[in-house]
């Protein structure tokens, strides 16, 4: 029977350059790769609001993720322009 | 994702400031939005300085945009608006805002802000505070609890 230990398999898996390994690791989300954006940012979000909630009890804690979701995000991110179109109605 | 109009629109705005080399500091709610308050608004406010230079300027950024001439917003107003194909029309307003903030004084405390492979000059949210409290119309006392909030908040984070 061939035995491997677990770091030796560990280390094997990370040497791994397999195309579908490397793909994996660009997509966002996929298994085997980076875990999706919008799980990285609800987590931050959670954090940053574990922290400052404290500080500001006055704050609604509503207001205060959307605050704090706001303010992570990049810039661009953050505009929001309603537009009203020719039919009456808005979109973003 | 929804903010694609808004990025875009950004991004054309500070390509025309830059083609017409027009000095131009975003204020009003579309400055909140980028200092990172959770609000939306229908118009990009601007604030420049009225030079025979800068209306020459602000001819050229009317191009850009493929805009109306500026028209003023009422007969007693100084600010004018312009409607071109940015999603929203723009708002220019003159030396002042409200609040006694004048152009310089906006500038010293504006920031530079990446949007794309642009830059932009946004007033800073304790200026937008000031000037929306100054103003004292009910869309400014509307906006302004979410305002301090988002104030209080990027100072604690800041600090």
């Amino acid at each position: 029977m061939f035995q491997v230990d677990a770091r030796e398999m560990g280390r094997r898996g990370g040497l791994n350059k397999s195309a579908a390994k490397r793909a994996a690791a660009r997509r966002n989300g996929a298994r085997g790769g980076r875990p999706r954006d919008a799980n990285l940012l609800a987590r931050e979000v959670a954090e940053v609001c574990a922290r400052l909630g404290p500080q500001l009890p006055e704050l609604d804690p509503g207001d205060l993720r959307l605050i704090v979701r706001c303010l992570l995000l990049p810039p661009a991110r953050r505009a929001v322009f309603l537009v009203r179109r020719k039919d009456g109605r808005y979109v973003f | 994702m929804s903010s694609d109009i808004s990025e875009k629109t950004l991004v054309a705005l500070a390509k025309a400031l830059r083609a017409a080399k027009l000095e131009a500091i975003i204020i009003g709610n579309s400055a909140s939005m980028l200092n990172g308050a959770p609000v939306t608004t229908q118009d990009i406010g601007l604030l420049i300085r009225d030079t025979k230079t800068n209306r020459r300027k602000l001819a050229r950024f009317v191009d850009e945009i493929g805009g109306s001439a500026p028209m003023p917003v009422s007969e007693l107003s100084k600010v004018e608006w312009i409607e071109g194909r940015l999603a929203v029309p723009v708002e220019i307003h003159y030396d002042r805002i409200a609040g006694g903030l004048t152009f310089s004084s906006v500038r010293s405390r504006a920031q530079v802000v990446v949007v794309g492979d642009q830059k932009l000059l946004v007033a800073s949210l304790a200026d937008v505070i000031r000037s929306k409290q100054a103003a004292g119309r009910p869309k400014d006392h509307a906006v302004l609890p979410i305002l301090r909030d988002t104030l209080a908040v990027k100072r604690k984070l800041e600090g």
